[in-house]
C-alpha cells in the first residue's frame, strides 16, 4: 500500500514526505508503545477565548471528541500528551492512518481544519482549570 | 529535493514505520477499560476523591444500594431510588423503590416480588402527581411500565413491550402535556439477529423474536450467513441466514416490506397516565436510555450506539443525544449513525470483520443529525437539565457516562466514560463537570481511590439547587466474566456552595 504517493505532483510528495518524517520521529521518540505519558488531565475545561477556537472546539467534539475524549485515549491512542506538529495533524485527519478514518473536505473544510488544529494544540497546553478542594 | 533523497522506497518504508510504530501500537496494546481492575468489597466512598469546578461541592447521600439506576422525589422533596434488580452478567436481585432518608438509611416502598421478580431490570423512575412511574425492563415477560403509589401498591400502566433482546424499556419521563414518554431499546446491535444473542441469553429463550419498525420498511435483501448458534450439533452443518427484522434463520428478499407496528422497537413513545392509545414519538434509535424535557419543554435523549459484535458489527459509534421532534420520524438506526450511512466502509468497517451493508431500500426520511456525540464505549446514560441560577449552567443538559465494559464490549486504551459530563446542546460542546480526582478518568475501583464508580442517571431535586448522582456502583470484567457487585451503589449530591 503506497497511499498512490508515487502519483502525487512534486510539492504534495515533499510534504508527504515531510509528514512521514515528523511523523516516524514523533512516534519513535515520544509515543513509543508502552509509555503514554498523561499529565494530570482530569477535568478539562478549555476556555475557546476567540471565533477560531470556538470552530475547532465544535469540530472537535463532532469528529474527534468520540474516539479521542477530551484529547485523551479512549478508542484512539491520546493526542494530548506529545507535540503534534500542526501538518501532522492535518495529515492523519485527512488520511486516516490505521483504524482511524479519515475525513473529506466535505466532512471538515480546510478553514475548519486550521481551527481544529489550533483547538487540538490548546487540549495540551491546557491545565486543569478546575480548582482542587 | 526531499523527495529525491527519500525516494519512492524509502517513502514506503516510512509509511510502514509509521503504520507499525502507530496502528501496531493500537492494535497490539491491550485493552485497558475500566471495568479492567481488581477489586475487594467493600467499597469505601469519599467525597474528597470526586471533583468538580470551584465553587461545588461533593456529598455522599447514602451507600450499599444495589445496582440502582434511577432516581425521583416526592412533593415533599425527599429521594427515592430505584434498584434495577438486575445487572449485566446476569445477576438476579428483587427490583426496589427505596426512599432515602435524611440520615442515608432506606425505607423499602415497592418491590417486585412477588410481581415477576425476574422481568427487571428497573431503569429509571419519574414521580408524578403523587404516584412514581417506573419502566421495567421486561427481560423475561415483555417491558412494562408502572405506577407505584406511595403505599407500595403497584399497576400496570402499561404491558407487553417487545424487551426481550438485547436492549430494554427505559425512562421514562412524564411531559409538560402529562403524557409518560419512555424509551425502547432495539432487540439486536444493528438489525439482524446473529450468534452473538445467543450468548447473550436471549435467543434460546425467545428463538422467533426480532426488531419491530414503527412503520412498513421495505428491505435491500440483505442477509447474513452464520453457523446455527441455536443447535450446537448442527453447527457447522446447517448454515443460517438471517435478514432484518425478521426472526433468526428467516431470510429476507429485495424489496420484500415488514409491516410496522407499535408498539415497535428502538423508539421512544408515548401514552397518558392511564396508558392506552401508545403513540411513537421517535424511531430508528438504538438503545434511547435517558430522557429528559429541557426547561423550554423539548424532549431530549440519550441514544447508545453500535456494537463491533454479533451479524453486522460496526465500528467507532459514539453515544448520541438527540433533541426529539414529537413528530414520529425516523432517527437513522439500522443504517446510519448520526446522519452518516455505515456502509461507508473508511468510517465504519471493524478490522478483520466484514463492512456493514445498507439494509433499507428506502430512508423513511432523511436522518438528522445528533446534537452531541459522547465518546465510543462511555455509555451516556441518564440526564437532566438544569434550571436554576442557584446551581448555574442553566439549559445545559447534564449527562452521566457509565463508562465502558472493556474488553468485552470491545477494546479502549484507557478506560471512557466514569464521569458527569455537561452539554451546550446548542453546540455539542461537551465538558467534564465531575470525575475522580488523578491523573486519568478512571471508576475508583481501577484507581484504588473513594470517589465515582458507574453514574447511570443524574436529576435535580425539585428546587434545582442540588444535582443528585446515581451511581451504579463496582462491575469488573475478569477472564470473560462481567462480574457486577452488590451493596456498592451510592447515590451522591452536588450542590453550588458560592456564587
Ligand atoms: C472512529 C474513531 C476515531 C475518530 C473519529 C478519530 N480518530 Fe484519531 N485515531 C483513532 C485511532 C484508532 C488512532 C490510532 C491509529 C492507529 O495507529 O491505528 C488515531 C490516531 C490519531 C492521531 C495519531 C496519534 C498518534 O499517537 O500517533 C491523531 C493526531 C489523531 N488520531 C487525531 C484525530 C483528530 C484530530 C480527529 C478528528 C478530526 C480524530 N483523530 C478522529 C481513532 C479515531
Amino acid at each position: 500500500m503506497n497511499y498512490g504517493i508515487s502519483k502525487m505532483p512534486g510539492r504534495m510528495r515533499a510534504f508527504v514526505a515531510i509528514a512521514i518524517a515528523s511523523a516516524m520521529l514523533i512516534t519513535i521518540f515520544s509515543t513509543g508503545c508502552a509509555s503514554s505519558r498523561r499529565d494530570a488531565l482530569v477535568a478539562r475545561q478549555v476556555n475557546v477565548s476567540n471565533r477560531q477556537l470556538e470552530i475547532g472546539q465544535r469540530v472537535f467534539m463532532a469528529e474527534c471528541n468520540q474516539c479521542h475524549p477530551g484529547g485523551a485515549a479512549g478508542l484512539g491512542p491520546a493526542i494530548n500528551n506529545k507535540p503534534i506538529p500542526g501538518f501532522v495533524l492535518r495529515f492523519q485527519v485527512r488520511h486516516g492512518l490505521g483504524a482511524m478514518p479519515k475525513f473529506g473536505h466535505s466532512q471538515i473544510s480546510s478553514e475548519a481544519l486550521s481551527d481544529l488544529v489550533l483547538y487540538v494544540k490548546t487540549l495540551r497546553h491546557e491545565p486543569m482549570l478546575v480548582a482542587r478542594q | 529535493m526531499i523527495v529525491s533523497r527519500f525516494g519512492p522506497v524509502a517513502l514506503g518504508l516510512a509509511l510502514l514505520l509509521i503504520l507499525a510504530g502507530q496502528s501496531g501500537c493500537s492494535r497490539i496494546r491491550p485493552s485497558d477499560g475500566g471495568a479492567q481492575a481488581r477489586f475487594k468489597s467493600p467499597r469505601r466512598v469519599d467525597a474528597r476523591d470526586v471533583q468538580v469546578p470551584a465553587g461545588y461541592r461533593v456529598q455522599v447521600v447514602s451507600a450499599g444500594l444495589t445496582f440502582p439506576t434511577g432516581v425521583a422525589f416526592d412533593d415533599q422533596g425527599r429521594a427515592y431510588v430505584t434498584e434495577s434488580g438486575y445487572s449485566y452478567g446476569e445477576k438476579w436481585r428483587p427490583a426496589r423503590l427505596v426512599r432515602i432518608e435524611d440520615d442515608g438509611s432506606k425505607t423499602i416502598i415497592a418491590q417486585s416480588n412477588p410481581t415477576p421478580w425476574n422481568n427487571g431490570p428497573w431503569n429509571g423512575v419519574s414521580f408524578y402527581q403523587g404516584s412514581f412511574y417506573v419502566a421495567e425492563g421486561g427481560e423475561m415477560y415483555g417491558g412494562r411500565i408502572l405506577r407505584i403509589h406511595m403505599d407500595g401498591k403497584i399497576d400496570v400502566v402499561i404491558d407487553h413491550l417487545p424487551s426481550f433482546g438485547d436492549h430494554h424499556t427505559n425512562g421514562p419521563v412524564i411531559g409538560p402535556d402529562g403524557m409518560i414518554y419512555f424509551g425502547q431499546g432495539t432487540a439486536t446491535n444493528s438489525g439482524i439477529v446473529g450468534a452473538d444473542n445467543a450468548n447473550q441469553g436471549w435467543l434460546n429463550r425467545f428463538p422467533e423474536f426480532h426488531d419491530i419498525p414503527a412503520h412498513d420498511v421495505t428491505l435491500r435483501g440483505e442477509n447474513v450467513t452464520s453457523t446455527n448458534a441455536l443447535d450446537v450439533s448442527q453447527a457447522q452443518l446447517t448454515p443460517v441466514k438471517t435478514g432484518a427484522y425478521s426472526a433468526y434463520g428467516v431470510w429476507t428478499w429485495r424489496g420484500e416490506v415488514i409491516p410496522g407496528a407499535v408498539p415497535c422497537t428502538g423508539a421512544v413513545m408515548k401514552a397518558p397516565l392511564d396508558g392506552k392509545g401508545l403513540e411513537v414519538v421517535a424511531w430508528g434509535l438504538r438503545n434511547p436510555y435517558g430522557l429528559a424535557f429541557s426547561p423550554d419543554g423539548q424532549l431530549f435523549a440519550t441514544d447508545n450506539s453500535y456494537d463491533v459484535r454479533g451479524a453486522r458489527p460496526i465500528y467507532g459509534t459514539g453515544d448520541l443525544l438527540w433533541k426529539l421532534n414529537d413528530d414520529g420520524r425516523w432517527y437513522g438506526w439500522p443504517d446510519y449513525f448520526a446522519g452518516e450511512v455505515v456502509s461507508n466502509r473508511d468510517r465504519f468497517q471493524a478490522p478483520g470483520t466484514a463492512a456493514p451493508k445498507k439494509l433499507l431500500a428506502v430512508d423513511p426520511n432523511p436522518p438528522p443529525r445528533p446534537d452531541a456525540i459522547f465518546p465510543v464505549h462511555s455509555a451516556a446514560c441518564g440526564l437532566d437539565f438544569s434550571h436554576s441560577q442557584d446551581f448555574g449552567y442553566v439549559n445545559q443538559a447534564f449527562v452521566a457516562e457509565f463508562g465502558d465494559l472493556a474488553p468485552s464490549t470491545g477494546k479502549v486504551l484507557a478506560p471512557v466514560g466514569f464521569q458527569i459530563v455537561r452539554v451546550d446542546v446548542k453546540t455539542g460542546v461537551s465538558q467534564v463537570f465531575a470525575a475522580n480526582r488523578g491523573r486519568k478518568i478512571e471508576p475508583a475501583s481501577k484507581e484504588h481511590g473513594r470517589g465515582l464508580e458507574r453514574p447511570i442517571a443524574v436529576r435535580f431535586d425539585p428546587s434545582g439547587k442540588d444535582l443528585y448522582v446515581v451511581d451504579f456502583g463496582v462491575i469488573t470484567e475478569r477472564g470473560g466474566k462481567t462480574d457486577p457487585r452488590p451493596n456498592t451503589g451510592v447515590l451522591w449530591r452536588i450542590t453550588r456552595e458560592s456564587r
